[in-house]
């Protein structure tokens, strides 16, 4: 019962924000209501914690064709639940100072993007996953389509059309397992769990279950519609996509894909290390290319989804349970990168790296907060950044050691990439438009200062987040693959 | 059986009502009629004995497809109240051959002969002819009637010829006779035989504007009065898909290969044509026009998985497509009366800011035909594809899974003059009538997106 | 040690303000080669830094958008390629459309006829 709260609640919020008639009001009403979710979750956690409960939640809502409402919060599903329930008020307060149209209407779909979100992590019925993973989409192709910049449509439209197309195989590939499972079939996971298909079977079900999480991530090469995608929406909405829309792709590859189709994640993990690989070292480059902040978050994630595909790959407990942690700390640096890069657009008007430089003269609190997001960006030691992807490096380690090599690329690589933009901001001569950059305001602080700390703090003390996860990526693991 | 009869008085009735002047009546007295048909069909769906010599049977099935039927026409005519109200003349004629045409529909989906089925057709058609033309001055309205009705007399051709053909070879026009002989003969049916289905097919096919049979629907959408058009794309779609169903599964069961290639063929041409063509169009009324091609595309592979849930599929998907279909030509209607009348799909510029409410209906109803949940048309598209996956066509699921991509693309390209940021001063006037008509279709389509058992269950 | 450097630097550059040579003298070489690290800086831009941004760029301008997004885009662009050439199909003629359909019908009957 608690889980279906926990996941409907945004739902409630969402339709009470809609019907506001003040703008003003609908903004803090969000706030107050993802405030109260995020303690929601946390109460959940410590319950967690404490009894080892789930919180398993079942409601049969189409029974004769096996399609239930059924929630389960495990820990690798409420790693991902928290870290939403976490940046969703952080996304909302990110914007609650500005004036934007149709405010309601904006928060409400903020609203609506987190239970559809919280749903997918919670769902453990196929086809109820299935329904939430594409109406997570749906908000979000409003904000973007509604409040993005120039070219929004377009961009927009590709963005849609692109990552329905994967979700569709996913669908079909949902339906054959379903016919697989022992009758009476259903699209409960755990009968997902125990079907065995016959290889030839096997391998067009993996391709397509693989090819839609993917394109979600998205790894090399179906990407192209991401750097677009980001720098096109606007700031809240490229959080949501960077923050967490991105985690469901890893999180749908560590449920639906590795212990369903274990031979075959087997068989072919070697080759799909290679190529989020190739696309780590790949994006880590085109990064350094870039002009633009917002584009270079964009390729910076590009390369740090690489990494973590890589390490799902990898099939082991480091590897696994580093990915869970980076997509936990990654969500967070993201959206502070994002924050960064709207402080910046707001007081300076361009995001052009060149054309900025030496904001450390007229403000130092910004470069020093903006110094420890990029430092945790980079994977520096004692920054959360750092935690996930030693993690999966050591992974990676004990799969291949030429791919743990390689993985160490994401640190130097990073390491050049970010280090590059952040002299180009905050060092080097002030221009006349960075010369009157304001520092950064209390109203300001209330989001950095938070998860900035959250980020120092779990790279002292990763212990919490990785409690949670520790037991159900060692059964995860054991379940699937101790026989091969 | 009942509401056959009531259809066809309530027919001749606002036929007579027409010789007075008094226009307002018609509607209301239409509604009335359709509701009294809707209850008796209801109440009367025990009855599953076949009736006048063994002519119709109103069975299970005959039943669920002619309540979904008379819902669509009776959401048709409380548009026509709107739709009729600037016409001068013949109004009482327009609903008395949309109740004509709705009786054909009825007998098509309850055949038991085969002469029914060739009856139905022709009763479900000719009326249609003259509708297509009934805005007499209108240049385009004339050809579409023209058009149609000299390929719809081909069809009809094809139809009688096969029907022959198979009374040639069974000596029967009876279902269950043609049936009987079927499954007698189920290694290997002669070849006139099989002739004589695949021309029933092609008639049939012509009606639900399957590729390469399809040729006159755009036309004839697009040069047909609006309300026709949203009569022929909801309550002639089901009917035809009805019949078709009813044939493959009382008729001509077990189906010969050579007929399941045909219909594989059919709809592989069926998605591919309809959707790609349909990224081209800038008019509204063509885009649906191909759209109800496509959508023909994804029944015809429900068809043709021969599923045991087909009936259920196939009328989950017309009923629900039939619905966001109404809404969107509702919509239209009324956004192109305020923007004299144009057709292209400009004139839902800005509409998002002229008027949230309509806009978010339009969507809902685009939406709902791409297939998102948690709209109806998401069950519709997924039970399609589940029936297809369970009978092992993969292949054809895959590429009609491609198709629904390329649908998504022109269903949102609308949204893209919806939600411009372009002004666009027009007022829409949108009538009471109307507005109940896409509230009652926008709530069907949610509700039946989450319980979608409740037209399942039948 | 760390102490020690800071201290040293602190005693010969700050408090003592004593630079080897004055800017805008010419320098000896082998004092140059010292005074500027022996050209590791200009060795390693050389070496590591130009090949990198070569790399980048050519990645970025060549690669990404030469022939990854050119491929995704081709897909769309082939797709309504295809649209515009069935579309012309639908020109209206009425006996073009008859003519298609009872070809159609034969197409369907020779099959027919082929799989007995």
């Amino acid at each position: 019962m608690f889980s279906l709260v926990l996941i409907s609640f945004p739902f409630l919020a969402a339709l009470l924000v809609l019907m506001t008639r003040k703008a003003a009001v609908a903004k803090w009403m969000s706030l107050g209501f993802s405030l109260l979710q995020l303690a929601l979750t946390l109460i959940f956690w410590h319950f967690h914690t404490a009894g080892g409960n789930s919180f398993s939640f079942f409601l049969p809502w189409l029974p004769e064709w096996g399609i239930n409402i059924h929630f389960e919060l495990d820990g690798i599903s409420f790693l991902m639940v928290l870290l939403t329930n976490l940046l969703i008020p952080f996304i909302i307060y990110s914007g609650i100072y500005k004036t934007q149209r149709n405010e309601q209407l904006l928060y409400a779909l903020i609203l609506f993007t987190q239970f559809a979100l919280n749903g997918v992590f919670g769902s453990r019925n196929a086809v109820l996953f299935y329904i939430f993973w594409e109406m997570a989409l749906v908000p979000v192709f409003f904000i973007l389509f509604l409040w993005g910049g120039e070219r929004r449509q377009s961009v927009t439209l590709k963005f849609f059309i692109y990552t329905l197309f994967g979700s569709l195989f996913l669908m079909i590939a949902f339906i054959y397992l379903y016919f697989q499972t022992s009758v009476p079939h259903d699209f409960e996971y755990t009968s997902f769990l125990k079907t065995n298909l016959e290889p030839c079977n096997q391998m067009w079900v993996f391709w397509m279950l693989l090819m839609s999480f993917v394109i979600k991530i998205p790894l090399f090469p179906v990407h192209t519609w991401q750097p677009d995608t980001y720098t096109v929406a606007p700031y809240q909405g490229s959080m949501l996509l960077g923050g967490l829309m991105m985690k469901m792709g890893i999180y749908g590859l560590i449920r639906w894909v590795l212990p369903v189709i274990p031979e075959f994640s087997l068989q072919w993990g070697f080759w799909i290390v290679i190529f989020a690989l190739t696309g780590l070292i790949y994006f880590s480059v085109i990064a350094l290319q870039q002009q633009n902040f917002k584009m270079l978050i964009a390729f910076s994630s590009l390369a740090h989804a690489g990494l973590m595909g890589a390490a799902v790959f990898s099939l082991n407990e480091y590897g696994l349970q580093g990915v869970l942690f980076q997509c936990f700390s990654h969500g967070i640096l993201v959206v502070l990168l994002f924050y960064f890069a709207q402080l910046i657009e707001e007081r300076t008007d361009t995001l052009i790296l060149p054309r900025l430089g030496g904001i450390k003269t007229p403000a130092p609190v910004f470069s020093l907060l903006l110094l420890i997001t990029i430092l945790g960006s980079a994977g520096l030691p004692l920054t959360n950044g750092f935690i996930g992807e030693i993690l999966m490096i050591l992974g990676l380690f004990s799969f291949q050691v030429w791919s743990s090599i390689l993985g160490v690329f994401t640190l130097v690589g990073g390491a050049i990439y970010l280090l590059y933009a952040y002299q180009r901001i905050t060092l080097g001569e002030t221009n006349p438009l960075t010369i009157g950059f304001q520092d950064i305001t209390i109203r300001e602080m209330v989001l950095v200062v938070p998860l900035v700390l959250l980020v120092i703090f779990f790279g002292f003390y990763p212990q919490p987040l990785l409690n949670l996860t520790e037991i159900p990526v060692r059964e995860l693991i054991s379940n699937a693959f101790s026989s091969h | 059986m009942a509401s056959l009869i009531v259809l066809s008085l309530l027919g001749i009735f606002l036929l007579f009502l027409g010789l007075g002047k008094n226009k307002k009546f018609y509607a209301p007295f239409g509604i009335i009629g359709l509701l009294i048909a809707l209850v008796l069909q209801i109440t009367n769906s025990g009855q599953h004995s076949p009736l006048l010599e063994n002519m119709v049977q109103f069975d299970s099935l005959a039943s669920v497809f002619s309540s979904s039927m008379l819902v669509l026409t009776l959401m048709i005519f409380l548009l026509g109240i709107e739709y009729y109200k600037d016409m001068p003349k013949n109004v009482a004629e327009n609903y008395s051959l949309m109740l004509f045409s709705l009786v054909g529909g009825l007998l098509m989906t309850s055949f038991a002969n085969m002469v029914t089925l060739f009856l139905g057709i022709e009763i479900l058609s000719i009326p249609l002819y003259i509708l297509s033309g009934s805005k007499k001055k209108s240049y385009r309205s004339n050809e579409a009637s023209f058009k149609y009705f000299l390929l719809g007399s081909f069809a009809s051709a094809f139809l009688l010829f096969g029907i022959a053909l198979v009374y040639g070879v069974t000596a029967s026009f009876d279902i269950s006779a043609i049936s009987r002989f079927c499954s007698t003969h189920s290694e290997g049916l002669p070849p006139l035989m099989t002739g004589g289905m695949l021309m029933i097919f092609l008639g049939l096919a012509f009606k639900v504007a399957a590729v390469p049979f399809h040729f006159w629907s755009p036309d004839v959408y697009e040069g047909s009065p609006t309300l026709i058009t949203a009569f022929m794309s909801t309550v002639v779609k089901t009917a035809g898909f009805a019949a078709l169903y009813r044939l493959i599964s009382h008729a001509f069961s077990p189906l010969p290969e050579s007929m399941i290639w045909m219909l594989w063929i059919l709809t592989f041409l069926t998605l591919a044509v309809g959707n790609l063509s349909a990224l081209w169009q800038s008019s509204f009324k063509r885009l649906l026009a191909y759209s109800s091609i496509a959508n023909s595309g994804f029944l015809l592979l429900a068809l043709l998985s021969g599923d045991p849930q087909s009936p259920g599929t196939i009328l989950f998907y017309t009923f629900t497509y039939s619905l966001a279909t109404l809404t969107a030509f509702s919509l239209f209607f009324s956004v192109k009366k305020s923007s004299q009348g144009s057709e292209q799909m400009e004139i839902f510029t800005g509409l998002w800011k002229n008027n949230p409410f309509l806009a978010i209906m339009l969507t809902f109803a685009l939406f709902s035909l791409a297939g998102i949940p948690p709209l109806a048309g998401f069950f519709g598209k997924y039970l399609v594809f589940f029936s297809a996956i369970r009978q092992d066509f993969l292949w054809i699921s895959a590429f009609a899974i491609l198709m629904a991509v390329v649908g998504i693309y022109y269903y949102f390209s609308v949204l893209r003059f919806v939600f411009s940021a372009k002004e666009n001063p027009i007022t829409i006037q949108y009538p009471k009538t109307s507005m109940v008509v896409i509230i009652l279709c926008g709530l069907l389509l949610v509700i039946l997106g989450i319980f979608p058992s409740l037209i399942l269950s039948y | 040690m760390l102490a020690l450097t800071i201290w040293l630097t602190w005693v010969i550059f700050i408090k003592k303000s004593r630079f080897p040579v004055p800017d805008g003298k010419p320098i000896p070489f082998l004092q140059r080669l010292i005074y500027r690290r022996y050209f590791i800086d200009e060795l390693y831009n050389i070496l590591f830094v130009k090949p990198y941004e070569v790399i980048s760029n050519l990645f970025y301008e060549k690669v990404e958008k030469g022939v990854i997004d050119r491929i995704v885009n081709g897909i769309g662009y082939l797709t309504f390629e295809a649209g515009i050439r069935i579309r012309r199909l639908q020109n209206g003629n009425a006996s073009f459309y008859l003519f298609v359909m009872v070809a159609g019908a034969l197409f369907f009957l020779l099959f027919n006829l082929m799989i007995h």
